[in-house]
């Protein structure tokens, strides 16, 4: 038994004799890579830019009183900044900014990284954490936390002694600096921006059909396209934003505020001019003005439908103009966006027609509470936020900047689409709100999902029920 | 064998090749998809062979996007990972099968409950504690839990190994005088090698590919390990596909390559091993 | 032999790193959700003790109904389909009669090796209700049956997403069944032979019951990823349309980071590692009770 079994054994050990060589001349090697990462990366590690944030010592509270060095301008500082700085037209406008930075404050670095597109996750467990860069975007789903946790820095003070001030459109003063409590978190650069409606003026003419001024036409243009194969409006509502600004196109009809008004409880969606407005919009869905498996669909896959010239008409934000310019090369004049939404009875499109789906959000550049010179670090947010705002308009056309651009030309040029939107602009009235900003956080949820049954195909009673639980629920 | 028969080898041999060609269409898609822009991605050409073959996406995947780098750490976390959790597994899974201690069993299920806790459960108490304890924003922070994530796996499958050895191996090394640790070193581990390919792959699998963890266990950019690398191939609205596609392409070829050569050790191995069991 | 058994240094020696290691990872965390999902918690100040507040507004959710619903289909699926393909699959590869069983193997695992997203962007575009494979393959086929897969309020959306997942990880458990038939000795299939088995018979008869702690493992697997679903529904519907394709993880990320309701997710979180714990317990007791030598 015993030599049976050491024989077994060692014939088990001689055929693993080679293989275990080689295991273990494979474990050697991948330990020498092993080392030499670490050493590279190491070395790497102190070669890169330090983070300026994580070695300062933190603030002690969120108010932070000067107490600093003299000439904090004159000492070399570097900032970690995070943005939007993923595709070409979000790092165009950046790398502008960046540069414009540096001539005014020629000491300071930006170490830039690109804000991650995760719903807000990561920036949450940052403000938990308490690891924040230097200066960031803050979105208004964030406000409250970072708050309370004393994370930021508030910019009150530093806003009202600075010339930039005088640089902002009035509007974005009023309605996007100062939060609830009075004090300024955030240097907004987007301002009031609204959901056009585009329509391509070649698919319309190519296929016989009128465009369209109120609901009864637009029913008939969509049963017309249908009938031709072709996608009145592609649309991406896998996400609920765009849906809401369908949604308002109808509700605004109803009341100026669309969906912030059914979240404030100020009218209930049995009522009857916004029930008409979701009976209309539910016909319209059934008849099959988006594309086939709408809810599934992205914000690439959409828009892609109507920048290739293959769909009638999209419903997207503003800065979509300056990438149809480069879809459309010479062709852009066929592309506009609706002056009056088609969304109410024949005779009655006059019915609260300056009402625009679209939002002046709150949020924009913030300061952490752990930046260096936190004095000079709120200024220089005031300048960056001014300089991102303009970079947009210099780089990729965007009209929308909180503020002022003048004295800078846009390198896109502006087709007639953004003259006209320049034009009609101040008779625009934008009292709603997009919906991930809802203020009230339950009903937006929940109201996004009601929204992506609606354009699965639920009926519009059942809609109205379930809104108006919603609504009762969340007040 | 009857015609009917013979009918359904055929039917089934072209279901095994016809399920063959299924299987690795996502890699040629990948590729293709790596080497298209957005608009024939989505629109024009999504299932076929690419138009042009855009091979600026994957230079601007690496020199704009931090490619190497993230590459780079997703190597190192992910190497060092899983020699500790075979380290450590191995030691445990061999002790709870073979070694005779009190709560013996009660101390394995309690390991194997982290086979069915999904990360999001334990993310922002994890992060936290990662701060407090002073690793955040380091390797080790992504390390230490992705070696307790996957003790739960490895230790599975290693006690089922130990189990199904002869103890008779083990008593006559004991009678012939050796230690437990020599018994431990020079005669199980050797033993156990198909099992040790198996976790390498699958831990490998599970820490290459990982996201949420390393979404919000680190912050600078620095650290970051691949999937989060391509996170930032996506902007507020819209996101550049084809770089990204190229930033996966190079994010599989380590797997597909740790596949390939550890595949055959597996097949090498267990011939051995069942050789010699009769 | 006591002697070599009972051994407490090298007990500790062989034990303690990887349970202070998990312990210090898996267990403490835990318990801090645990104690959370006792609070109304935004996850960030200090929360408010409420009891079991959370865990009788969590029965009372329709949408806590729904993504049981959708984690319960999803784990018979990935079984029914990754355990029945995976077995099929894994024994025709051990055959050495089979022609290109090696390509073949290497090619079914594939799949797994990818990374989700590419996966959910592939099918993502089979599924296109407008040029997508499947309904091009029944326009091909001369039927008008269209199927707008991912956008239907029932079950459809939900059956969809999880196809996505069960084909993608067959080859893992494929891996895993391959590898313990590969460990059954030889000798059995030799007495079967003899006596005149064909090979279904065998297969029937002695490789599949002597799978079962393998396929033990393997259940576990695809239950518990069914009940835990997460990433396929996240990247391909983001939960919809609607909720219809909620899983339980998911109902959790959303109270927690979209909703700031961090002490619900906690207990939702609780919730779900109890429903994993009691269907793993279940699946221990009543198969492969017995320890399987040869």
């Amino acid at each position: 038994m015993k030599t049976q079994l050491s024989h077994k054994l060692i014939l088990l050990r001689g055929n693993q004799n080679m293989s275990k060589n080689a295991r273990k001349s494979i474990y050697a090697i991948l330990s020498v890579m092993l080392v030499i990462l670490l050493a590279a990366c190491g070395s790497n590690n102190n070669a890169s830019s330090p983070s300026a944030s994580s070695d300062a010592p933190p603030a002690s509270s969120a108010s932070v009183e000067p107490s600093e060095s003299a000439s904090p301008d004159a000492e070399p500082v570097t900032y970690t900044l995070q943005i939007h700085y993923s595709t070409n037209d979000e790092k165009g406008p950046a790398d502008w900014a960046i540069a414009e930075m540096k001539k005014l404050y020629p000491n300071v670095t930006f170490e830039v990284t690109p804000q991650l597109n995760d719903n807000g996750e990561s920036l949450k467990a940052r403000i938990a954490t308490g690891d924040l860069p230097d200066f960031f975007n803050l979105s208004p789903q964030h406000f409250d936390s970072a708050i309370q946790t004393g994370s930021i820095l508030d910019l009150t003070s530093v806003w009202e002694q600075s010339d930039a001030k005088s640089r902002m459109s009035q509007n974005a003063i009023d309605t996007q600096l100062k939060y609830t409590d009075g004090k300024i978190w955030a240097i907004p650069g987007a301002g009031a921006g609204i959901d056009p409606l585009y329509y391509n003026k070649k698919v319309f003419a190519d296929n016989g059909v009128k465009v369209p001024t109120n609901y009864p036409e637009f029913l008939e243009a969509v049963k017309t396209f249908n009938s031709k194969g072709i996608v009145t409006i592609p649309i991406f509502a896998k996400e609920a934003w765009p849906i809401g600004a369908f949604f308002d196109m109808f509700a605004m009809r109803a009341h100026p505020k669309g969906m912030l008004a059914l979240s404030n409880g100020e009218i209930k969606a049995s009522d009857p001019a916004m029930a008409d407005a979701i009976h209309k919009m539910a016909e319209i869905i059934k008849a099959g003005v988006f594309q086939k498996g709408a809810t599934s669909t992205d914000y690439d896959t959409a828009r892609a439908m109507f920048h290739q010239g293959k769909a009638a008409m999209l419903v997207n934000g503003e800065w979509d103009i300056g990438e149809m310019v480069k879809s459309f090369g010479d062709d852009i004049g066929n592309i506009d966006f609706m002056d009056v939404y088609p969304t109410t009875d024949p005779g009655k499109e006059d019915l609260n027609k300056d009402y625009r789906p679209g939002a002046a959000e709150m949020g924009g550049i913030a300061v952490s509470a752990k930046a260096k010179n936190p004095e000079f670090a709120k200024q220089v947010a005031i300048a960056l936020a001014e300089k991102l705002a303009q970079g947009n308009f210099v780089k990729v056309g965007r009209i929308d900047s909180t503020f002022s651009v003048d004295g800078l030309t846009s390198e896109i040029e502006m087709p007639e689409m953004t003259k006209k939107l320049l034009a009609n602009k101040p008779s625009y009235k934008v009292e709603g709100t997009v919906e991930h900003s809802l203020p009230n956080k339950k009903f937006a949820t929940g109201f996004g999902e009601l929204l992506q049954k609606l354009v699965a195909g639920e009926s519009a009673e059942d809609f109205i029920k379930e809104v108006d639980k919603l609504q009762a629920e969340t007040r | 064998m009857n015609i009917l028969s013979k009918a359904g080898g055929v039917l089934f041999r072209t279901f095994l090749w016809v399920y063959f060609l299924i299987s690795l269409y996502p890699l040629t898609y990948l590729l293709f998809f790596s080497l298209k822009n957005n608009d024939e991605i989505f629109y024009t050409n999504p299932l076929g062979f690419p138009l042009h073959l855009r091979i600026e996406n994957y230079v601007q995947a690496i020199t704009k996007h931090d490619i190497a780098l993230y590459f780079k750490n997703s190597l190192i976390v992910s190497i060092v990972s899983i020699l500790f959790v075979l380290a450590l597994s191995l030691m445990f899974s061999y002790a709870a099968a073979r070694l005779e201690w009190r709560l013996k069993g009660a101390t394995y299920a309690y390991v194997l409950l982290g086979l069915f806790i999904p990360t999001q459960v334990i993310l922002i108490p994890l992060a936290v504690l990662m701060r407090d304890v002073g690793i955040a924003n380091s390797y080790s922070a992504l390390i230490v839990p992705y070696v307790a994530f996957n003790l739960s796996f490895s230790s599975l499958i290693f006690y089922g190994f130990f189990r199904t050895i002869p103890l008779e191996i083990e008593e006559s090394a004991y009678m012939d005088g050796a230690s437990i640790y020599r018994i431990f070193l020079r005669i199980m581990l050797p033993l156990v090698k198909p099992a040790v390919a198996t976790v390498t792959i699958f831990a490998f699998l599970s820490v290459w590919n990982e996201f949420p963890l390393a979404l919000i266990l680190i912050t600078d950019n620095a650290h970051k390990t691949l999937p989060i690398g391509l996170l930032s191939f996506s902007g507020q609205f819209s996101t550049e596909w084809g770089p990204m596609g190229a930033a996966m392409v190079i994010s599989s070829i380590p797997m597909i390559l740790l596949y390939l050569v550890m595949g055959d050790q597996v097949e090498k191995a267990l011939t051995v091993g069942s050789a010699v069991k009769g | 032999m006591r002697n070599f058994k009972h051994n407490p240094t090298a007990t500790s020696l062989f034990v303690l790193p990887a349970i202070l290691t998990f312990s210090a990872v898996v267990t403490y965390p835990l318990i801090s959700t645990l104690l959370k999902s006792f609070y109304e918690w935004d996850g960030i100040t200090e929360g408010t003790f409420i009891g079991f507040d959370n865990f009788t507004r969590l029965f009372r959710d329709d949408l806590f109904y729904t993504s049981l619903r959708n984690g319960i289909i999803f784990a018979v699926i990935l079984t029914v389909f990754q355990l029945g393909l995976g077995t099929i699959m894994a024994l025709t590869i051990i055959n050495s009669k089979t022609f290109g069983r090696n390509a073949l193997r290497r090619a079914y695992f594939i799949p797994v090796v990818l990374s989700v997203t590419v996966v959910c962007q592939l099918w993502l575009s089979m599924y296109n209700p407008g040029y997508g494979l499947f309904n091009k393959l029944f326009e091909f086929a001369g039927l008008s049956y269209r199927q707008d897969w991912l956008s239907s309020m029932g079950v459809t959306s939900i059956i969809a997403v999880t196809m996505v997942a069960s084909w993608q990880s067959m080859g893992y458990q494929m891996a895993l069944i391959y590898a313990g038939a590969k460990s059954i000795p030889e000798h059995f299939y030799e007495a079967a032979k003899i006596d005149g088995a064909t090979t279904l018979q065998t297969h029937m008869k002695i490789t599949i019951p002597l799978l079962a702690e393998t396929y033990k493992i393997c259940l576990i697997f695809c239950i518990n990823a069914g009940l835990n679903a997460f990433a396929h529904m996240q990247i391909m519907t983001k939960g919809g349309p609607g909720t219809s394709t909620y899983s339980l993880t998911y109902m959790m990320t959303r109270s927690a980071f979209r909703l700031d309701e961090y002490g619900y997710g906690c207990a939702i979180a609780v919730t779900l590692v109890l429903q994993c714990l009691f269907v793993t317990l279940l699946i221990n007791r009543f198969i492969a009770r017995e320890r399987l030598t040869y």
